[in-house]
């Protein structure tokens, strides 16, 4: 059939426009994964990698106390981070929405998220400097008399949440205005219609109604402050590592990519279990 | 130029739903037809048919007598003015006009100068440099068709091109449209669901329903002899009363609700159901008040239900005695002031009668 | 009441403003400092560091790198991206949410995973470590990027305005490159631009993918070992403006323009 036959040519057709793209994801994405897979299932032994396969890597890594408090550490932290960051940005963008002039919003939120385009390694060494010794946050406290002494801020695992907290307000601060703003005005004037007050329409309409755009950016902001090594190490120094760093300390200091690799498929197992366990709040695919 | 379409034996089905169901229909060169018909029936699909922007399962399109059912949209003499007007949003007018001439390698000069006279006979003269954007929704409708009619195609096909616009434009739009097609002489096929902008403009209406068509004609044909009961129902309202019929020397006989009564074989919508059941239809405004005069099919006495003033008449709804209290519908003149519970005596011009084929399921009264 | 929350709200925007601009104010004023340490009290302003910075060879050689990385590795991914949306959404193809998905998924791991594998490929196949291997990272995560910008914006009144082209008897490249590329030229823009700022900002990839010439972000990371230091504030600030300026340029350029149709 000529019919059949033309519709082949137009798959074959669209097809050569993908194929470029899945090319590179297979070659630098899916090749990658699988040599990657592959070396965690090999040992590093006296400076050489072995080639046998053995789950030693993972064995390892859930058998050293070590690992699993980097782990814990990890997930503490991160988790700290989205619940702190959902609280603090809600309110902004709903004020933001609600409270600013239509024709100021979006300055005002272009505002509230500049700082988010610097260089992550640049902002948190900036929060480096003010959370030293002798940063402007300790000058100030001594000031007013808050504290006596200088607090020990920098390289703990404060300054690590602090410096989270600064960036993921910012990302969710825009993912939850995008949320508010596209809601219908109408929901809220439903509700004051049939006698609801401000409190009642915010609690039973416009939160429950936010609420999977809210997950969509606290899940972004687990998978970010999970897998980043930059503001822990800036931050936080070597006191707490969390699993990021114990990774970065396998490839460079030890070498040891078996082990790294082990650790990178765990942290990744972590990402998509937190994903399933969440997958029914969050609506990513469109259906 | 102009050119006729013939649609032969047409379906298509998308998946398991069957969107056109055998559809047969010519349109002469140089007709302004309208394909009309609720969402759902049909006619945008019949009109991507004929425009080649899908290839029916089965069936021929011929348009100026060549078999184009297996060209692209590229290679037809149709253009198409699409609903949503898909200008090219980063042209100015003057290059969405004359896209299509710089397709065929038409020279910039000539092409710019024949986007102009486009413009101009679409009234929006001296605008070539604007950009879609800084127009209204009724200028962007005349600038697709400009760009349309701009490679002066033999057939153009326009898919609800008024569908967006609100209705005093809408009227408005409709002159214009018929008036240009007077001017280019071309072959418009144009789809919409509203029928009174159909019999504003159409030379020829094809109703459809289903995938398939009801009924093809002349608007004044369709309107008052309808062949189905489903274009005489979307074809304005129409008043549905089942009767049986009986041949009586030339002519019929309809028996019924209103007693027998010879009618002219003509009223039949298909001369070759002359027995068994049918169905007499007629329009709210053939229905005349007082006493049955010879000659005329006497409706009986009914009481008015409800009454509305519309206009340019008051529409009535009114139980009959003879259908059990079955109301059917009446306008009755401006100038009459009836109260909601009024006695009324109506009857019906045998000439304004239509008799239809009955139609299987339940026949109702009204609507 | 209304007054007093209003009040409340004033107060609580102003407070989380002054948390997220704190660290940028700190950084950017003491890049003026005249003395060695970039804390209070503020002995400035002097431009010292910043002829410092533009001094320093390795860090305006490590800027021109950066700026090659992003510029080269997101125009691919934004050429990839278009070609690839263009066919998922032109064309029925099988597995199409299969392909869509393989082509996102990237977007859903971190970064330094990517980077670790393919720093474990490339040493296996013995490729060496370079700005070559440093932009194929940065494609590979900017490609999702791309696409999914660009196939969001082709909506069905695009594919409309491609049949109109089609109907008045363009060729199938002639759609794509007067009318596509033209008409979704905001979306693949965004997709270039926002690549080039993540490009400009990405640090682990390049820092486990490249060897003798880094990108900034890596220079600056072993510029910080020195720890605090003026110098280091005058390079942030620089890098600061370059993002400002790029975030700019985006909105002026694209969403303006988008909100005027």
């Amino acid at each position: 059939m000529a019919a059949v036959r033309a519709a082949r040519r137009q798959r074959l057709r669209g097809f050569a426009f993908v194929l470029p793209a899945l090319l590179w994801t297979a070659a630098f994405f899916l090749l990658p994964f699988a040599f990657m897979v592959a070396m965690s299932l090999w040992r590093r032994v006296g400076g050489r990698i072995l080639e046998s396969w053995t789950l030693e890597n993972y064995a390892d890594f859930f058998g050293r106390p070590h690992f699993l408090e980097g782990l814990a550490n990890s997930l503490e932290i991160t988790l700290t981070v989205t619940v702190i960051s959902v609280l603090f940005a809600y309110p902004l963008a709903w004020i933001i929405a609600e409270k600013v002039p239509e024709r100021w919003q979006r300055a005002a939120l272009m505002l509230a998220v500049l700082p988010f385009w610097t260089s992550y390694v640049v902002r948190s060494y900036a929060w480096l400097l003010v959370l030293a010794h002798d940063g402007v946050v300790n000058r100030a406290l001594l000031a007013v008399g808050l504290v006596e002494a200088p607090l020990v801020l920098a390289s703990t695992r404060t300054a690590t949440v602090i410096g989270f907290v600064h960036f993921f307000v910012m990302l969710l601060t825009l993912t939850i205005y995008a949320n508010l703003r596209q809601l219908s005005p109408n929901y809220a004037r439903a509700a004051a219609d049939l006698g609801a007050g401000p409190v009642r329409i915010f609690l039973h309409v416009i939160l429950p109604l936010t609420l999977p755009g809210v997950m969509v950016g606290a899940f972004l902001t687990f998978v970010l402050a999970i897998g980043d090594y930059v503001t822990p190490q800036i931050l936080g120094g070597n006191n707490e590592l969390v699993l990021p760093q114990i990774i970065m300390l396998q490839i460079g200091r030890r070498a040891d990519l078996p082990s790294a690799s082990a650790m990178a498929i765990v942290l990744m197992a972590v990402v998509t279990l937190v994903y399933f366990a969440c997958a029914r709040w969050l609506r990513l695919e469109r259906a | 130029m102009t050119a006729d379409v013939e649609v032969l034996g047409v379906s298509h089905r998308f998946g398991e739903v069957a969107a056109l169901r055998d559809v047969t229909l010519s349109i002469g060169a140089g007709r302004f037809a309208v394909l009309l018909g609720p969402s759902g029936c049909g006619k945008t699909t019949l009109l991507s048919v004929i425009g080649g922007f899908l290839f029916p399962s089965a069936g021929r399109v011929r348009i100026a007598g060549r078999d184009v059912t297996g060209l692209p949209a590229a290679r037809r003499p149709t253009t198409t003015v699409f609903q949503d007007y898909a200008l090219f949003p980063h042209m100015r007018l003057g290059a969405n006009v004359a896209f299509g001439l710089r397709m065929r390698r038409v020279p910039r000069a000539e092409r710019e100068a024949r986007a102009e006279a486009m413009l101009r006979l679409v009234g929006l003269e001296g605008m070539a440099a604007k950009m879609p954007h800084e127009l209204s929704g009724g200028q962007r409708q005349r600038v697709a068709l400009a760009r349309a009619l701009a490679v002066e195609p033999e057939v153009l096909l326009l898919d609800e091109p008024l569908g967006a616009l609100d209705l005093k434009l809408r009227r408005q739009m409709q002159d214009e449209l018929k008036a240009i097609q007077r001017r280019v002489g071309t072959t418009f096929v144009h789809v919409t669901h509203d029928q009174e902008e159909a019999m504003a403009i159409a030379d020829e209406i094809v109703v459809m329903n289903a995938g398939r068509v009801m009924d093809q004609g002349p608007p004044e044909r369709v309107y008052l002899r309808p062949r189905s009961r489903f274009s005489a129902a979307f074809m304005g309202e129409a008043n549905f009363v089942p009767v049986r019929l009986r041949r009586e020397g030339d002519g019929i006989a309809i028996l019924g609700p209103f007693g027998t009564h010879p009618l002219p074989a003509e009223r039949l919508a298909d001369p070759a159901a002359t027995g068994g059941r049918a169905e007499l239809a007629f329009r709210p405004e053939h229905v005349n008040l007082g006493d049955a005069p010879p000659g005329t099919l006497d409706l009986g006495e009914g009481t008015v239900r409800d009454i509305a003033f519309s206009g340019s008449h008051r529409r009535a709804r009114i139980a009959l005695d003879a259908l059990d209290g079955g109301e059917i519908v009446a306008y009755l003149p401006q100038a009459m002031e009836v109260s909601a519970t009024a006695r009324l005596r109506l009857h019906l011009d045998p000439a304004r009668a239509i008799l239809l084929p009955a139609e299987d399921g339940e026949s109702r009264c009204g609507g | 009441m209304r007054r007093l929350a209003d009040g409340l709200a004033l107060g609580y925007v102003v407070a989380v403003y002054a948390f997220i601009y704190l660290p940028v104010a700190v950084l950017v004023l003491f890049s003026f400092q005249e003395s060695r340490l970039p804390i209070p009290p503020f002995d400035g302003p002097s431009l010292r560091w910043y002829a410092a910075v533009f001094a320093d060879r390795r860090l305006t050689d490590a800027l021109a790198n950066s700026l090659l990385v992003a510029l080269l590795s997101s125009a691919l991914a934004a050429l990839l991206g278009f070609l690839a949306a263009y066919g998922l959404a032109r064309y029925r193809l099988p597995a199409s949410g299969l392909q869509r998905a393989l082509l996102t998924a990237p977007l859903s791991v971190s970064y330094l995973i990517i980077g670790l594998g393919l720093l474990i490929m490339f040493s296996r196949l013995g490729v060496p470590r370079s700005l070559l291997t440093v932009g194929i990272g940065h494609t590979v995560i900017n490609l999702p990027l791309c696409f999914a910008i660009t196939y969001s914006q082709m909506g069905a009144h695009q594919e409309n305005v491609e049949r109109a082209a089609r109907d008045l008897g363009a060729r199938e490249w002639q759609v794509m490159l007067l009318v596509t590329a033209p008409m979704l030229l905001p979306a693949i823009l965004a997709g270039f631009l926002l690549s080039v700022t993540f490009s400009w900002d990405e640090f682990i990839i390049a820092f486990l993918l490249s060897r003798f010439d880094v990108t900034l972000p890596v220079e600056i990371w072993s510029l910080l070992r020195s720890g605090l230091n003026p110098r280091n504030n005058a390079v942030g600030s620089v890098v600061f403006l370059f993002s400002f300026a790029l975030v700019l340029v985006m909105e002026l350029l694209l969403f303006r323009r988008g909100r005027r149709r």
